[in-house]
């Protein structure tokens, strides 16, 4: 198919309406709705409280259509900290989750034991330190694909049947946000029509149309290409009404628009004015900048066909040009990859936004596949916010909920639980105080059974949490387009979903590897300074000790290619794994691993002292499965090559392998190609995902000394792509380090 | 002679097609004033001496017996007519800031090195690539290298300065897929001023290379300052034209990028100022190579 070049000016001018708010009534609405029925119901199932305030703020909030817009639905700020755990802030983008309110309500449960509330609070005291990170809820592929092609009014007929008698429940409340959204797209219908009225007369017939689309979409399913473009995004704003601490990711748009699209084209040529949908709906998804909404591309059908259509294409023209930060793009490569979409793919690339991150289908379907899913569900995974595998509208694995510091494991097991630079203390498996680690073997033992101490103790606090976050904070919108919820009557977040998985994610792989050979080298082997020696510097970041850090960073590091590093890499990460994969969930799931850090290694790193491989105290760690930023000897095949050795089907919540290129490496033809193989082989290899920055260094410092001329300067940061002028420093120090590969 | 490798690169994608790993073997016939790689020219062991990692300490001053150190500007600064190359500095060094740059790799520890991109050169249609220095001075020691590459399916190249006799090209000749053969100036004398030898073996050579069969990259570098010239170019198309299996020609414009290693290695540049031609001028040089019917790339534009 032959792409348009440009965007319509009805595009450009909507692309421009960023961050504007309909009505500033909104912002505290939702909140007062939910405060006052609480009041007015005393002893209310939290789920009928938000079910009814859902439709409530639905019925009454003030909404918005442009003239100019192609797709009606506008998201509004809210506040949400009356319906999750949240900081009471209208400014969701700082939103910061807070375990504190899930242990006081943990206390008013039927699940309440003193030997639970000690464990929490241990755990949240653990969170503080840096050790774990915990993210309640919202990281997930809501089901779209099952809304469009179920609609409104079928879904509400299958509520009905499923509905207690006494009309309770979970399937009841979804019943009421059905209804209300129903509702609300009469609203809309209203509005465009008299909109309509007043526009000038070159809006008229597209407001007319979308008037007609809401009245259709109130009841029933798309009747075309255009109304499965509207519902999918009046979709996402109806969960954003509901809940957003986290990701709401779209998903595989490619693939659920696509049989709408078909049909439209026997009727005549619809391209032209697709491709100007799926602008517009990514206008609407970036100009909201929020909710790491990730859309995925290509791949392959549930059946194992070729999955890259004419919208595939469409979504990565339409990321380019748009040069927006949202929608999160992943593309899925597979054999079946035509040459002219790879040729899509690299020109984004070469945009230096950091899209697309890429998968491997050959090894993300037997990773979910180890996590219980069947293969066709498999074949149809996507991507939630950064990098975490799952299957919309099947699979709820609540992708964020805990990460594991394992650098931070290694400073406590150092100090025997202090955290030097603060008088707090990390609870360990024993005492150590009376051992000396006289030899490397005895200290990496240690560290092995820390690493699993600390993780059992993780998961334990994090089933807890899980179980008792449904009984408060319950998502019945949600809950009402997840396949299986209504007919179970359960809540998504309660194990309503056809998949109920948990994770574990990890932080300071690298770092804490190179640390271990830094410790092996310079303590055990060359008997440079006493394992004390090094603690004393750590402590005191080194202060005085520039010989000492040069000898610790001159020790061999991940990427490099030494077999006891390849060694050391592999047996953490695969007694990491079989750590985490032992358990079962709270949600009655299986549990899966994320070998990547979100922003998580700055801040991590942030709150963890000087480190034995060199690294200065309180700065970033190494970024996901990636190496120390800068370390790299021998090049991106090397680097591979190692990041290889561990198996990439274990990684059932995904991972990351960043690289940076520096954009005169694409100039010549042979170097793109080489790019291109480099690719493949890392994927013949096993490799599961990977992912570019392309700007220069040079450009980078600039944009940092100069904010201002650099603000649509979009780099990847660990899952996601972001403006790196909204960055903090650590985290722009942090790319700025990483190894960049130009011709060598 | 000793085989000293002073670097061996992987993921090189300009030194040949695909994907390849790059050996820089020292010690060259030549000695170009442009040398990006000057610490190959003598063949022999070069001490580096980076102010970057050193963390002033001063050990390596102590131990050194001939008083070839001292400290200058607060860096060390390493005489080298004093320095015998003992590298007792080296094993004094705690950072790393003095190290050496030259080992021997025995047969199997080099094949085991060049074998790790292998899945990369297989899907890039890439390989091994000799370089230097001048790769050919060792032939004795990478036949055997290269016979057993060659059984294992390694593509192999050789990006030589032609001056070297030519029983050692035609040694290497059955294991080897391309050459890239550099001209350096078709004017005998100027070529003799710029690198230290006259063209004419190399230019023999070329010709004889050209009727073996093996595919050849030519390797034209231009620097303004030295060699860049459209006469030259001229004369070097109109030889090349007449020639046979030449898979294409290459304009590699000078770049700056060795010269931080002439400090680093204490090797005392060129006194004449060098740059590489502005665009324009290559793009000219380009034209008159494909109007001789060659098909022409200038590298890193």
């Amino acid at each position: 198919m032959v792409l348009s070049g440009q965007l319509s000016e009805r595009i450009l001018a909507l692309s421009k309406k960023e961050h504007m708010s309909a009505s500033p009534k909104n912002d505290t609405l939702r909140n007062g709705i939910i405060k006052r029925i609480r009041k007015e119901h005393p002893g209310m199932a939290p789920g009928r409280v938000l079910a009814l305030a859902f439709a409530e703020y639905l019925d009454t909030k003030d909404i918005c259509i442009f003239d100019e817009d192609i797709i009606a639905g506008h998201i509004q700020k809210e506040n949400y900290s009356e319906s999750q755990p949240v900081e009471d802030v209208t400014d969701y983008s700082g939103t910061s989750f807070q375990i504190g309110r899930e242990i006081d309500k943990y206390r008013e449960t039927d699940l309440y034991t003193p030997e639970g509330e000690a464990l929490l609070t241990d755990y949240m005291d653990a969170c503080g330190q840096g050790l774990f990170s915990r993210w309640g809820a919202g990281h997930v592929l809501p089901g779209f694909e099952h809304f469009i092609n179920t609609g409104i009014g079928e879904l509400i007929k299958r509520a009905e049947e499923h509905i207690q008698p006494d009309g309770t429940g979970p399937t009841a409340d979804s019943l009421i946000t059905l209804k209300a959204a129903s509702r609300y797209f009469l609203r809309y219908a209203a509005l465009a029509e008299e909109r309509a009225k007043s526009a000038p007369e070159k809006y008229r017939d597209q407001l007319l149309r979308i008037a007609s689309a809401c009245r259709n979409l109130s009841l029933n399913r798309p009747s075309s290409f255009f109304e499965a473009v509207q519902l999918l995004w009046m979709t996402q704003e109806l969960l954003v009404a509901e809940s957003l601490t986290g990701s709401l990711s779209i998903g595989r748009i490619d693939q659920f628009l696509y049989p709408y699209y078909m049909k439209d084209m026997e009727k005549g040529d619809i391209s032209a004015e697709a491709e100007e949908l799926i602008d517009a709906l990514f206008v609407k998804l970036g100009n909201f900048r929020e909710g790491y909404q990730n859309v995925c591309l290509g791949g392959m059908t549930r059946e194992g066909k070729s999955g890259y259509n004419d919208i595939s294409y469409m979504g990565l023209r339409s990321c380019r040009l748009l040069k927006k930060d949202q929608p999160l793009i992943v593309v899925r490569v597979n054999s079946m990859m035509p040459d002219s979409f790879w040729e899509e793919v690299q020109k984004l690339i070469e945009c230096g936004m950091g899209f697309p991150a890429l998968f491997n289908d050959d090894i993300v379907i037997p990773a979910k596949m180890k996590m219980g899913i069947s293969l066709e569900d498999a074949r149809n995974y996507a991507a939630v916010g950064c990098v975490e595998i799952s299957v919309g509208g099947r699979e709820f694995s609540n992708t964020e909920s805990i990460r594991v510091n394992w650098g931070k494991i290694l400073e406590a097991l150092l100090f025997n639980g202090d955290c030097p630079g603060t008088d707090k203390k990390i609870k360990l498996s024993r005492e150590y105080s009376d051992v000396s680690f006289d030899t490397f073997d005895e200290l990496y033992k240690a560290y092995k059974d820390e690493l699993i101490y600390q993780t059992e103790f993780g998961i334990r606090a994090n089933d807890l949490l899980d179980l008792n976050y449904g009984r408060h904070w319950p998502v019945p919108f949600m809950s009402a387009i997840e396949e299986g919820c209504l007919e179970k009557d359960r809540d998504v977040t309660m194990g309503g979903a056809v998949y109920n998985n948990s994770v574990v994610n990890t932080c300071a792989i690298a770092t804490t590897v190179n640390s271990l050979i830094a410790l092996k080298e310079a303590v055990y082997e060359r008997k440079l300074a006493t394992l004390e020696q090094v603690k004393d510097a750590l402590r005191n970041d080194f202060k005085g000790e520039d010989i000492l850090r040069q000898q610790l960073l001159n020790a061999d590091k991940f990427g490099n290619g030494a077999k006891i590093t390849k060694e050391i890499t592999k047996e953490l990460t695969d007694l990491f794994v079989s750590t985490v994969t032992a358990h079962r969930g709270a949600r009655g799931g299986s549990y899966g691993c994320g070998f990547y850090t979100v922003a998580h290694h700055a801040g991590m790193g942030g709150a963890t002292g000087a480190t034995p491989d060199g690294r200065h105290a309180n700065t970033s760690f190494s970024s996901s499965f990636s190496p120390t930023q800068g370390s790299e000897l021998y090049g991106p095949t090397e680097v591979i090559r190692t990041v290889t050795e561990v198996d990439h089907t274990d990684f059932g919540n995904g991972m990351v392998l960043d690289m940076k290129f520096t954009p005169s490496f694409f100039l010549a033809d042979g170097h793109r190609m080489a790019f291109r193989h480099m690719i493949e082989t890392y994927f013949m290899l096993g490799g599961m995902e990977i992912q570019f920055n392309v700007v220069s260094r040079e450009t980078l410092i600039a944009a940092q000394e100069d904010p201002e001329s650099y603000r649509d300067l979009i780099v990847r940061v660990s899952g996601f792509s972001a403006y790196f002028c909204t960055l903090g420093k650590l985290l722009q120090d942090e790319i700025i380090k990483r190894t960049e590969y130009e011709r060598i | 002679m000793e085989h000293l490798i002073s670097n061996i690169q992987r993921f090189s994608v300009d030194d040949g097609p695909g994907i390849r790993t790059t050996v820089f073997m020292m010690g060259c016939p030549l000695s170009c004033i442009w040398c990006h790689n000057p610490e190959c020219i003598t063949g022999k062991r070069k001490l580096f001496n980076d102010s970057l990692k050193c963390a002033h300490c001063g050990r390596c001053i102590g131990t050194c017996k001939n008083g070839a150190l001292s400290v200058k500007d607060g860096d060390i600064e390493v005489d080298r007519e004093k320095c015998t190359g003992c590298l007792t500095c080296v094993s004094a060094c705690p950072t790393g800031a003095m190290s050496v740059t030259g080992r021997e790799y025995t047969k199997e520890e080099l094949i085991d090195t060049l074998m790790q991109d292998e899945p990369f050169f297989r899907k890039s249609g890439g390989g091994v690539t000799f370089s230097g220095g001048e790769p050919l001075l060792h032939t004795d020691y990478l036949l055997p290298v290269i016979k057993d590459l060659k059984e294992r399916g390694i593509s192999i190249i050789f990006d030589t300065c032609g001056h070297v006799p030519y029983g050692r090209i035609r040694e290497v000749l059955p294991y080897t897929d391309a050459f890239l053969f550099d001209i350096k100036g078709m004017d005998k004398e100027k070529h003799m001023e710029n690198t230290g030898a006259s063209n004419e073996i190399i230019l023999e050579n070329l010709i004889k290379l050209s009727r073996d069969g093996v595919r050849i990259f030519v390797r034209m570098p231009v620097i303004k300052g030295a060699n860049a010239d459209a006469d030259e170019i001229k004369n070097a198309a109109e030889l090349i034209a007449s020639l046979d299996n030449i898979a294409e020609a290459d304009i590699l414009p000078y770049h700056a990028y060795g010269t931080l290693k002439y400090a680093r290695y204490g090797i005392k540049m060129c006194h004449r100022e060098l740059v590489a031609p502005d665009t324009e001028e290559l793009i000219s040089y380009r034209n008159i190579l494909e109007e001789h019917g060659i098909r022409a790339v200038i590298k890193n534009l």
